[in-house]
């Protein structure tokens, strides 16, 4: 009877019969990829809303002051540890992080014909570099998290601590460089990271974590370190070598050219073919639903939306008036209604006249199958060609080359169509850089790399000058003054709280200053 | 031929008795006796010679001769007329039963029409908590023997004339002769691994040798709501949000009172229910056979229509045959088989979610939106909404709110575009060979099929419910699946008596295996378009079509054995013994043993306590016994490499694979260990009976979900998770009485169970469960605690004014809640840590009932009879999460009315605020969110005629009864929602009520026919 109760599941393998052969290795480092895309772990989380959500560039918006109360708090730097987000990025990268660990432990015994060597490298190398990028995220939103990189099986994680930040950037930069050794030098297939989106990344942990703790260096798990000399050497490889480009025109990077576009270096995909999965399953962007104007609807310009995502009127206004940037970075309200087949649509608590509009409901891509609201497939450009500019023009600044960061901002004004400047400080840069990237998740760290005091003057608004139009009230601000107000607090020392599951878990961690 | 013979027929104390076989011997000629024992019929000759038998009497036989007038008295047949009570794999007398055995008749059963057998069981015997899980038609039963043993499925193990089934849903309730509920683990020993959680042993009816039976049992009623949710209407909803605007700081109102008359008034319960949807119940059965031959056919229709929206969105209709039959092959040789066919078709609407369920919906939408737009202007407006506003069939738009509800549409709305779908049929049978080996020693043999077939489909269409609601495509879904259950069972057993010592014992075998296969698919752009269309094939894109399958199986194998010894009736032993495998265990623990043993004494029995005339019954009963539970999913002990979510690699969906659980390889199941001590007294020639049982149930190893850091990146593994102890008494008290032509009855039981949990093996020491959205505060199970328990805020009344807030504080002199405004709530600083957190969080209540009670009351007058059963629970919480916490413009319970609006306005409810700063309305609490769950309902009332012979025997009828009945008449409640009896499958959403769907009011006639 022993043979009668034996038998293996037919809708799964195990850990022992799985990673063989090239197939396996394939199957499970795409597997390693997938929470790259996730924003859907518990609750919504997409990367580039959730981190500027905390700056100085955006509020939260939605339907009302308790809509997704979570994103409302967190933009107070009210958030609460019990709250979804946090968990929700804590939860995705360590998925990650736990695949990669597998994948890297089992690899010796995986089988590799010799006509798959490039693949063999490669693998390895995605693998280890997608581990360094998922710490890198946890390190910046949560600051001190567990090193983990072997599996842990049955209760070997009972009496876990959190690792010393310092030690988790170092595995993170290790990770980083082992994975540039190992990756090809073009994307293997769409979708994939070449080694140039590792080392781009890596110039952007090397200004946080140098910027963030007032290093000269960033340390490397071997026990050696990075510094700004060779951060700024893998930054013009990237210029010089990836076969990257700027794009002739700042929109096409937000419109249907822009996915895959030759600018973006480290490129996460999302298609509008999944279902009507509400969750972490579903393909598209969630941002882009997010940020769409309630009730809008112009076959020309925008679809309906939730109303997410509010630009500041002081970002918005940071613009001059040439400034080609500003169309594709926010939408007035007069240009929506304007529109062709546009109008009315219902605003959003935050409103502010402005809705983004670069990651958002186009028009031209509204999804045909399962949900609309899971599937809008525009590709998040995590790191493009102009971001690395900015960030080597920084680098040469402080290596007091400052000709050099001055060529490199003005191809990027030039490309905004606006004046040269003549000269460059670090403050320009940092402007620069606003401008240009804009509600794609980078002002928040480049805020809070410049020191907690520059971001509480950056981000908290204690007064805030109400704009009404009685008539059109939609076109401007609505509601309370006290809505728009925010105090950076910087007893949180600008990182969220830990989790409370996981505190609850491990009574050894620590919760983070300030909750 | 024409000789006419006739009699009267009654029993030894004079009662005429219905329904005696009267048969002419060598013929097929027969007859039986009416309401008054009579009978007449014709034999052939002198020479005939009548059969008169009737079940529990013995037989006699008389050769006609020159009589032509046969008045007999019956004798009782000792042997046969002991009551006998159905046991796993065979019957015992009730008088040598050790075990705790509830006994349900199929009068009782038929006495309350129900849909489901399982039902029948609520209020009629102690320590089985029967709940509804909704009342939409053929909604879930939930039924809990003794309590909450696991926190996994606490679903007891069925089982139907011997074979397991999942739920009792595809049978005829007309067609139960008797359900047996095994409450104690030494009767529940013997079906091992799967008896945790109690037994339930349905046998249903056989046929008997003597004259075709037939008979007609139906009814016809409307249903309407018992009861509608207090909500605000138009004017009080927008004083409300008024207030809370103010309060909140705004300057000017969110509706100008002078605008008030220009909104709609519109209540959303009156708009859903529907107060006359109708449900009826047909079933015919023959019955009958010879001495060779005997069988039992039926065939039954029940139907019944939703109280909420129109016939075609929520009913459920299940046409039933059944035909069970036995045939002596030879004297040693019996076979004989059961096979019930049940078709059921359902649809059903979205409950229970605070997401668009449309109860939910109808107790949170605005009441100030109009259900149907009637004015052009409006109409032409709805005109340029993108996609389909939604349209009643008269094409007048459903009003849509300006309110911002979000997920919440117009009810109506939501309710015309419900469709949905469900077919499924079971065709479970099985056949046995029985054969006498030697005087005492019979084996029998018996092999089962569950086959299980299901379809359903749904259909959305393209619609625009407001802004953030809307479905931009037309998509069509269908799943099949196809389940097959099979198990083959071998059973020796031996009976032996010398000189009052009687034996018996069993020993068999069992294998079993459940398999299941399905399929699933969807694609959008219905076209052309509608429900009648809602197939794949009209699915115009192909792009987004998406499809699934799937395949499980399970298997188990056993050996079982059972010995019994009696002296007399006066003392009884019984041991049993299982030996399960299962395939859902690893290596380390595939088998599993359960012992049970169990002894009775029956004192009044013994000669000392023969002078003691008051009591005729007096037994003493005790048990120990070990039952298991393996109610989880395939191979949870494995770790498994598996689909990962996908990402886009080449623009094409990859989807990748990894370890996506833990494995657990010691996992094993659960095991409840459960002592019972019973008493058994009649009094007063069993006048008056009465049973009492005392129970201590300890299950050790709950199976469950063991929560395991994020850090990990994998999902929980399964893992034992624990120890609950259930501890209670029962009672159960029968009193019967007859006064010339009036009798009546009363049987009430009553049953208290104290649950609590000894151990939760996981680190912390307790586990979460089900939230409402955006709240802190949540189900939990814990040591020390009930399972489950809520876990939120204790509060300590309202701050009635700012000094009030300003002098609470804490140890440094800091307000405690400085958030607080007058009209918050006073939150319970649980920690003594100076400031309100998730830290002071509490055990503030829990939703399993402590008392469980049933009374019924029969009564016969002549002709009439009249019967009302009432059932209640009590000591359980009940927390009304239908209020919404991120929902700025919901409409509120009317609680809201009695809201803080000022010093000593009140002490028990917050003020009106949107903002809610203190999180009056998001912290889980003991003042706004839980309430006491107790009622008393009236189940059913009941009043019968039985015509006169006269008439019936004139419409060729032996029998006619005509009745009218109330189910749910009336309720005694203090709970504000829908309906205080509440449960649901997972234990950790017990008692959180999102919006069920209510159960209905039933006015009923019915007719009882024989002929």
């Amino acid at each position: 009877c022993q043979n009668w109760l034996d038998f293996d599941p037919t809708n799964a393998q195990t850990e022992d019969t799985f990673y063989k052969n090239r197939a396996d290795a394939y199957m499970a480092l795409i597997a390693i990829y997938e929470p790259l895309r996730s924003d859907y772990a518990q609750s919504y989380h997409p990367l580039a809303m959730v981190s500027d959500l905390l700056s100085d560039d955006m509020y939260a918006g939605g339907g009302s002051g308790s809509d997704m109360l979570t994103w409302q708090n967190l933009s107070r730097f009210q958030a609460r540890a019990e709250e979804d987000t946090p968990r929700g990025l804590w939860k995705k990268n360590y998925r990650g992080i736990s695949r990669a660990n597998m994948l890297l432990s089992k690899y010796e015994g995986i089988e590799f014909n010799e006509s798959e060597e490039a693949d063999r490298n490669n693998f390895l190398g995605e693998a280890t570099f997608l581990r360094g990028h998922y710490y890198y995220e946890l390190l910046r939103f949560f600051e001190n998290v567990p090193l983990i990189t072997s599996p842990i099986a049955g209760e070997d994680w009972v009496g876990m601590t959190q690792a010393e930040p310092k030690l988790v950037y170092a595995q993170a930069a290790q990770d980083m460089l082992d994975g540039i050794e190992l990756m090809a030098e073009g994307s293997p297939e769409r979708g994939r990271l070449s080694k140039y989106a590792a080392e781009a990344e890596l110039v952007k942990m090397f200004l946080f974590y140098t910027g963030y703790y007032n290093e000269s260096e960033l340390p490397t798990a071997d026990g050696g370190s990075i510094s700004g000399a060779q951060a700024l050497a893998y930054a013009e490889d990237v210029i010089n070598n990836s076969g990257a480009a700027l794009m002739d025109n700042f929109e096409d990077l937000f419109n249907l050219e822009g996915d895959f576009c030759k600018e973006v270096l480290f490129e996460i995909p999302f298609t509008d073919n999944g279902g009507g999965e509400w969750d972490d399953a579903k393909m598209g962007n969630m941002q882009c639903h997010m940020s769409g104007p309630r009730g809008y609807n112009s076959d020309k310009m925008l679809k309906s939306g939730w109303g997410f995502g509010i630009p500041s009127k002081n970002l918005a206004r940071a613009y001059s008036a040439d400034d080609l940037r500003r169309k594709a970075t926010v939408v007035t309200t007069t240009e929506l209604m304007q529109a062709e087949g546009g109008g009315a649509f219902d605003a959003s608590f935050t409103n502010t006249g402005y809705f983004a509009f670069k990651y958002t409901t186009h028009a031209d891509r509204e999804p045909i199958s399962g949900s609309v609201e899971l599937n809008w497939a525009q590709n998040y450009h995590y790191i493009r060609l102009a971001d690395v500019y900015l960030l080597a023009a920084e680098l040469f600044l402080a290596q007091g080359n400052a000709g050099k960061a001055l060529e490199y901002v003005n191809i990027i004004r030039q490309r905004a169509g606006i004046a040269a400047l003549p000269s460059v400080s670090q403050e320009d840069i940092l402007n620069e850089r606003r401008l240009e990237l804009a509600l794609e998740g980078h002002r928040y760290f480049d805020l809070l790399r410049q020191g907690l005091p520059y971001a509480e003057e950056k981000i908290s608004v204690h007064n805030y000058q109400m704009e009404v139009y009685p008539d059109e009230p939609a076109m401007g601000d609505i509601g309370l003054e006290a809505n728009y107000l925010v105090s950076f607090d910087m007893s949180k020392k600008g990182f969220l709280p830990i989790p409370r599951y996981e505190i609850d878990l491990n009574p050894d961690f620590n919760q983070n200053a300030g909750y | 031929q024409s000789l006419p013979i006739s009699g009267k027929i009654v029993a030894p104390d004079g009662e005429e008795i219905l329904g005696v076989n009267i048969i002419e011997k060598g013929t097929s000629n027969g007859t039986i006796t009416d309401i008054n024992g009579e009978f007449s019929m014709q034999v052939q000759s002198d020479e005939s010679t009548i059969l008169i038998s009737f079940v529990g009497y013995k037989s006699q036989e008389f050769q006609v001769r020159n009589q032509r007038t046969f008045d007999v008295v019956l004798q009782e047949d000792v042997e046969t007329l002991e009551e006998l009570v159905v046991v796993g794999y065979g019957v015992q007398k009730k008088s040598v039963v050790t075990g705790a055995i509830a006994s349900i008749k199929s009068e009782e059963i038929a006495q309350t029409p129900v849909a489901t057998v399982d039902q029948a069981l609520q209020g009629r015997t102690a320590g089985v908590n029967v709940t509804t899980n909704s009342g939409a038609p053929g909604g879930a039963i939930s039924v809990k023997i003794r309590g909450i043993g696991s926190n996994g499925d606490s679903q007891p193990l069925y089982i139907v004339d011997g074979m397991q089934v999942g739920s009792l849903d595809f049978l005829n309730p007309n067609d139960i002769a008797s359900m047996e509920v095994l409450k104690d683990a030494a009767s529940a020993a013997i079906y091992g691994s799967r008896a945790a959680n109690g037994v339930v042993l349905v046998t249903t009816k056989k046929g008997s040798s003597g004259k075709l039976q037939v008979s007609y049992d139906g009814y016809i009623g409307v249903q309407s709501p018992w009861k509608k949710v207090s909500t605000l209407n138009a004017r009080e909803y927008m004083t409300m949000h008024n207030e809370a605007g103010y309060n909140d700081g705004a300057t000017s109102p969110i509706f100008h009172p002078s605008s008030f008359g220009d909104y709609a008034d519109t209540n959303w319960q009156d708009e859903v229910f529907r107060n006359a949807a109708p449900i009826s119940n047909h079933a015919v059965s023959l019955s009958g056979g010879n001495e060779v031959s005997t069988f039992a056919i039926s065939l039954g229709y029940f139907g019944q229509q939703g109280i909420v929206g129109n016939a075609d969105k929520s009913n459920f209709d299940r046409i039933t045959f059944r035909l069970n039959s036995e045939h002596k092959l030879s004297s040693r040789v019996t076979f004989g088989q059961n096979l019930t066919i049940a078709a059921k078709s359902s649809s059903g609407i979205s409950e229970q979610s605070d997401f668009g369920g449309i109860l939910n919906a109808t107790f949170l939408h605005d009441p100030i939106t109009a259900s149907l737009i009637t004015n052009p202007e409006t109409s032409a407006i709805y005109d340029g909404l993108p996609y389909n506003p939604v349209k009643n069939s008269n094409g007048q738009y459903y009003g849509i709110s300006n309110q911002n509800l979000r997920e919440i549409g117009n009810p109506m709305a939501m309710l015309e575009n419900t469709y949905n779908a469900h077919n499924d049929r079971n065709i479970i049978g099985n056949a046995y060979l029985t054969v006498d080996l030697l005087p005492g020693l019979k084996f029998k043999t018996d092999m089962g099929l569950d086959l299980y077939n299901s379809f359903g489909r749904g259909y959305q269409p393209m619609q625009y419910l407001n802004v953030d609601n809307m479905s931009r495509n037309s998509s069509a879904w269908q799943e099949m699946n196809d389940n097959v259950g099979f198990q083959w069972e071998n059973v020796i057993s031996y009976n032996k008596s010398v000189n009052g010592h009687d034996f018996s014992g069993i020993v068999g075998n069992t294998i079993q295996e459940y398999t299941g296969k399905g399929t699933w698919g969807s694609r959008n752009d219905i076209n052309p378009n509608g429900w009648y269309y809602g197939w794949l094939e009209n699915g115009a894109n192909d792009d987004t079509q998406k499809s699934n399958g799937w395949f499980w199986r399970n298997r188990l194998a056993s050996f079982f054995g059972r010995a019994n010894y009696s002296y007399k009736d006066k003392y009884m032993l019984q041991a049993t013994l299982r030996h399960d495998g299962s395939s859902r265990f690893g290596n380390n623990n595939k088998f599993g043993t359960f012992p049970s043993v169990s002894g009775g004494w029956t004192v009044s029995n013994e000669d000392f306590f023969s002078n003691i005339k008051a009591i005729n019954l007096f037994k003493i009963r005790a048990s120990w016994g070990q039952v298991g539970n393996q109610n989880i999913g395939d191979f949870g002990y494995l770790s498994l490499a598996n689909r990962a979510y996908g990402y886009t690699v080449n623009d094409n969906i990859i989807n990748g694979i990894a370890i996506n659980r833990m494995s657990n390889p010691d996992l094993k199941w659960e095991t409840s260990e459960q002592a019972n001590i019973g008493l058994d007294f009649g009094f007063l020639e069993d006048r008056i009976q009465m049973t009492a049982e005392y129970y201590s149930k300890t299950t050790r190893d709950l199976l469950g979900v063991k929560p395991i850091p994020d850090y990990l990146g994998m999902e929980s593994p399964l893992f034992n998770m624990g120890t609950v102890q259930n501890q209670g008494v029962e009672l159960n008290i029968t009193y019967g009485k007859k006064t010339g032509d009036f009798t009546y009855d009363i049987t009430g039981n009553v049953s208290y169970n104290k649950n609590r949990v000894l151990e939760v093996a996981n680190q912390n020491g307790y586990i979460d469960g089900g939230a409402p959205h955006v709240h802190t505060g949540n189900m939990r199970m814990a040591e020390g605690h009930a399972l489950p328990f809520f876990f939120g805020y204790k509060t300590a009344g309202i701050f009635q004014n700012q000094e009030q807030i300003n002098n609470y504080v804490n140890a440094e002199g800091k307000p405690i809640q400085p958030e607080a405004k007058p009209g918050d709530i006073i939150f319970v600083d649980i920690n003594g840590d100076g400031t309100i957190s998730e830290e002071d969080r509490t055990d503030i209540g829990n939703p399993v009932p402590d008392w469980n009670f049933g009374l019924t009351f029969n009564a016969n007058y002549k002709n009439f009879d009249f019967s009302i059963f009432f059932q209640g629970a009590a000591g359980f919480d009940i927390a009304n999460v239908m209020r919404r916490g991120d929902l700025d413009m919901q409409n509120y319970g009317g609680a809201a009315l009695g809201r803080w609006t000022g010093e000593g306005s009140t002490n028990s409810y917050p003020r009106m605020t949107h903002q809610d700063p203190n999180r009056n309305y998001t912290r889980l609490n003991d003042m706004v969110h839980l309430e006491r769950g107790d009622y008393l309902r009236v189940k059913n009332i009941q009043v019968g005629y039985t015509l006169p012979e006269a008439i019936s025997s004139k419409a060729g009828l032996s029998r006619a009864r005509i009745y009218a009945s109330v189910q749910n008449a009336f309720t005694i409640t203090g709970y504000s929602g829908y309906d205080p009896e509440l449960a649901s499958f997972d234990i950790f959403n017990y008692g959180m009520d999102r919006g069920g769907y209510p159960q209905s009011r039933i006015v009923m006639m019915g007719v009882n026919l024989n002929f």
